[in-house]
């Protein structure tokens, strides 16, 4: 048989395994967050207008961040071992005389690790690790559970040309769990620390789950001196919806200036608001919380 | 070496005998249960230079017999290419079957045809022999009322190609009738010092070639639209000395023995019951007609005499007609429908010079090789050892084949395809569909077996294979695999018409998977398709 495949031509990307590997570093879209389409209606909800917004900056970061790894892993693998893949080093030609490696390796029957690394090609500097993750598919792949970590200041140490959205980023940490299964309960956790922004805030704490029938909850917490005095302000946004987009929201001041404030505001499917109690501008209030919807338990 | 002068008093006197045995006995065609083994054989050993003929020359007697010659499908056994031990199972199963006619009170009649090597007192089917004694002595015993045997074998050759390789001992029959053989009829095809020749251009021997031209109707002499033995081989003996009697191996002389022991005349063909095939009218000129089918070959040639008709049972089809005159060409078309008999107008044909010929001859290349295209569709999946799970779905396919037969070697068949095909799969493992889409082109060698029917094939195939998958909401990147894959290919094909067939081809392929290390995988592949011979 040997030496008919020494006559045999053969050559391809087609592999079961590649795919595993692929799977151990979850790509952006597979991460960002799903909410119900906001209705374009003139009295969108002051607090479901926030969390849209504020979803949509956690998912622009994460397409910034693992689409760089959805570019590359979209090649064929450079290399193979029987527990190890390795694509690149690519040079990256946003950004000429530095170039790109990721290597993905299986360390158990169930767990992978993986590191993206950069490296400045005109210098001949050392590899700096940019991106780092686990990933265990302990229960299947679909169902598995892994943690990604993103250090722009390792970059910004080697002076890597960082554009101005991602310059005061420190560290960007995602935990997340069952995040392909279709219906099945989702859990992502990312936590943001960067420099002091124009509002003072240097941590943003991110949490989202979808249960299965499609209803969810996102809680946002803020760490900066965001209210004028002289304390600093933890701020938090507990959104809760479902299916159908009705949903509820409190926004509340845990400490610092204005600690124990919180304004509560509900919305219908067409996220226009029907409940809102705001102390600290009582002529926004409208309806009232009976009109608020019966939302499930959430973690 | 007998010469026609000497021979033409001895057959006179036997016609003589025989008008007189016809006369008070009639032909006997209609009470006769009619056996046939019929043997072609290409081949005669290693010290024995292929033949081209025989076995189509078997095919074609077969076909006469069974269409026109009163022998039942079931009681004919048509032998190509067999062995020694073949001929003898089958005369053995006619002799059974023969006994149990006569215990029902038939009359019997056995027909032996052999075309092929023969050599040293045997006849030479491939590497095994068959001692002429030992044929006679079973087709002597052989409980039937008439038996016919007709050899058609001999040796060497030039221009035209001529059966056998070396010369002496010479294959001798005797001619005289044997005192214990009642109701025994032996044909040959050459004297015991002649070699049997093949021709090109008409695509067998000639001796085969004018006993088929005869019994197809050529041979009718009484015009009653049933061809005797004797006018068969009275028509058979004229033609075949008259085309040989020019050639380098020279004059060819057909012999004949005969004890038909009060059995009279026998009726071999019966044309006009058929009533279909081509009919030359009284007026229509005489001479030597050609009838030449779509592959180019003579299907017929009949010596058509002034102010007679003859009916001609060629099976259905289009054939070209020549007759040739002393400056030129008569040449047309003609079709035969099923089930029509069609006369044929000398209006319809025309002048045309001798560079016209439709009689190809020559070129073995010309002759012989064909093409052939066939469609069909086909299964294929891959052997589902544990390294290759999953990787490629099993898969249905469209397929198109092109066959060159007979271009390298006669019954070799180069044969290139083209197929495609794509499946759902599911990849294990991460649990993700995907569609799978795959195509390839390959090329075969196959050795083919040509029967009346059935024609069985087994060869080596390498096929390139391009497959490719994508994956749903495009999840993952589309992966892609080439590579080269020898395999295996066997199957048959059932001929339904002269030029259509299904085939029925099954597949068994090497397949090297080398994208995470070799892995030797397999995959195996069933299909069927509708054929056609140009």
């Amino acid at each position: 048989m040997t030496g008919m495949t020494a006559v045999v031509a053969s050559c391809g990307n087609y592999s079961n395994e590649d795919l595993l590997y692929m799977s151990a570093v979850p790509s952006s879209s597979q991460l960002a967050v799903v909410l119900p389409a906001a209705a374009t209606t003139v009295m969108q909800a002051e607090l479901a207008q926030d969390t849209h917004n504020g979803i949509g900056n956690v998912n622009t970061l994460l397409d910034d961040v693992l689409g760089l790894v959805d570019a590359i892993r979209s090649y064929e693998p450079t290399s193979r071992t029987s527990s190890r893949r390795t694509w690149g080093p690519f040079a990256d030609s946003n950004h000429p005389g530095w170039q790109w490696e990721l290597v993905v390796n299986r360390t158990g029957a169930t767990t992978f690790e993986y590191e993206l690394d950069v490296q400045n090609t005109v210098g001949g500097s050392a590899w700096v690790g940019f991106l780092t993750g686990t990933f265990d598919l302990a229960g299947g792949v679909k169902q598995g559970s892994g943690t990604v970590k993103a250090d722009f200041a390792a970059l910004a140490t080697a002076a890597f040309p960082l554009d101005d959205s991602s310059r005061p980023l420190k560290t960007l940490s995602i935990t997340y769990q069952n995040f392909q299964t279709p219906g099945s309960p989702v859990s992502v956790t990312l936590a943001i620390e960067r420099m002091p922004d124009n509002n003072g805030v240097t941590s943003v704490t991110f949490t989202y789950e979808i249960l299965a029938d499609g209803s969810g909850e996102i809680a946002f917490r803020l760490v900066g001196n965001v209210i004028p005095g002289p304390a600093i302000e933890t701020l938090a946004l507990n959104a809760q919806w479902l299916a159908a987009g009705a949903g509820k929201a409190t926004l509340a001041v845990v400490s610092g200036d204005g600690a124990g404030m919180a304004q509560t505001e509900c919305w219908d499917s067409t996220f226009e608001a029907t409940y809102n109690d705001k102390p600290w501008s009582a002529t926004e209030d409208v309806g009232d919380a009976s009109l608020c919807p019966v939302l499930p338990s959430f973690q | 070496m007998r010469s026609p002068a000497k021979r033409a008093p001895r057959l006179a006197a036997v016609f003589g005998a025989l008008l007189a045995l016809f006369a008070a006995g009639g032909a006997h065609a209609d009470v006769l249960h009619r056996f046939a083994v019929i043997a072609g054989n290409d081949s005669g050993g290693a010290d024995t230079r292929p033949l081209l003929y025989a076995s189509a020359d078997a095919s074609k007697v077969y076909d006469i017999l069974t269409r026109l010659g009163g022998v039942r499908a079931e009681d004919a056994t048509l032998i190509i290419d067999g062995g020694a031990s073949d001929v003898l199972s089958a005369l053995a199963k006619v002799e059974k079957q023969a006994a149990d006619a006569a215990r029902h009170g038939e009359h019997t009649a056995l027909f032996f045809y052999y075309s092929g090597h023969a050599k040293d007192g045997a006849l030479r089917l491939g590497e095994s022999r068959l001692p002429i004694d030992a044929l006679k002595g079973l087709v002597s015993a052989a409980p039937v009322d008439v038996r016919i045997v007709i050899l058609d074998s001999c040796r060497s050759g030039s221009i035209t190609r001529s059966k056998g390789a070396r010369r002496a001992p010479a294959f001798a029959i005797e001619s005289e009738s044997p005192r214990d053989a009642k109701g025994l009829v032996i044909l040959t095809s050459s004297a015991s010092d002649e070699d049997s020749q093949e021709s090109d251009a008409i695509g067998g021997s000639y001796f085969s070639h004018h006993l088929a031209s005869g019994l197809l109707g050529g041979a009718d002499k009484s015009g009653d639209g049933q061809v005797t033995l004797f006018e068969a081989y009275a028509y058979a003996y004229d033609r075949t000395v008259a085309d040989t009697a020019e050639s380098a191996a020279g004059a060819q002389h057909p012999t004949f023995s005969y004890d038909l022991a009060g059995n009279g005349d026998l009726v071999l063909t019966d044309v006009a019951s058929r009533h279909e095939g081509v009919y030359f009218p009284r007026q229509a000129p005489s001479g030597v007609y050609f009838l030449v089918d779509r592959q180019g070959f003579v299907a017929a040639e009949i010596n058509k005499g002034d102010g007679v008709d003859r009916r001609v049972a060629l099976s259905p089809g289009r054939y070209r007609v020549k007759r040739r005159l002393a400056d030129r060409l008569r040449v047309g078309e003609i079709d035969v429908p099923r089930g029509a008999l069609v006369t044929l107008e000398e209006g319809s044909l025309r002048d045309a010079p001798f560079s016209a010929d439709p009689v190809k001859g020559g070129s073995r290349v010309d002759l012989s090789s064909r093409w052939s295209v066939g469609a069909g569709l086909g299964f294929q999946s891959v052997f589902e050892a544990p390294d290759g799970a999953g990787l490629f779905p099993p898969t249905a396919l469209v397929e198109i084949d092109f066959a060159l037969r007979d271009f390298l070697r006669r019954d070799w068949v180069l044969g290139f395809d083209l197929a495609g095909g794509s499946a759902n799969g599911v990849a294990p493992v991460v649990e993700t569909p995907f569609h799978f889409s795959e195509a390839s082109v390959a090329a075969s060698l196959t050795v083919e077996w040509p029967h009346r029917y059935l024609t069985p094939f087994v060869g080596g195939r390498l096929a390139l294979l391009l497959m490719n998958r994508t994956f749903e909401d495009n999840v993952f990147p589309a992966q892609f695999y080439a590579t080269l894959s020898p395999g295996l290919v066997t199957g048959a094909a059932y001929h339904f018409s002269r030029s259509t067939s299904v085939v029925a081809r099954a597949r068994l392929h090497y397949l090297l998977y080398n994208v995470n290390g070799n892995r030797s995988l397999g995959y195996w592949e069933l299909a069927t398709m509708v054929a056609y011979d140009f």
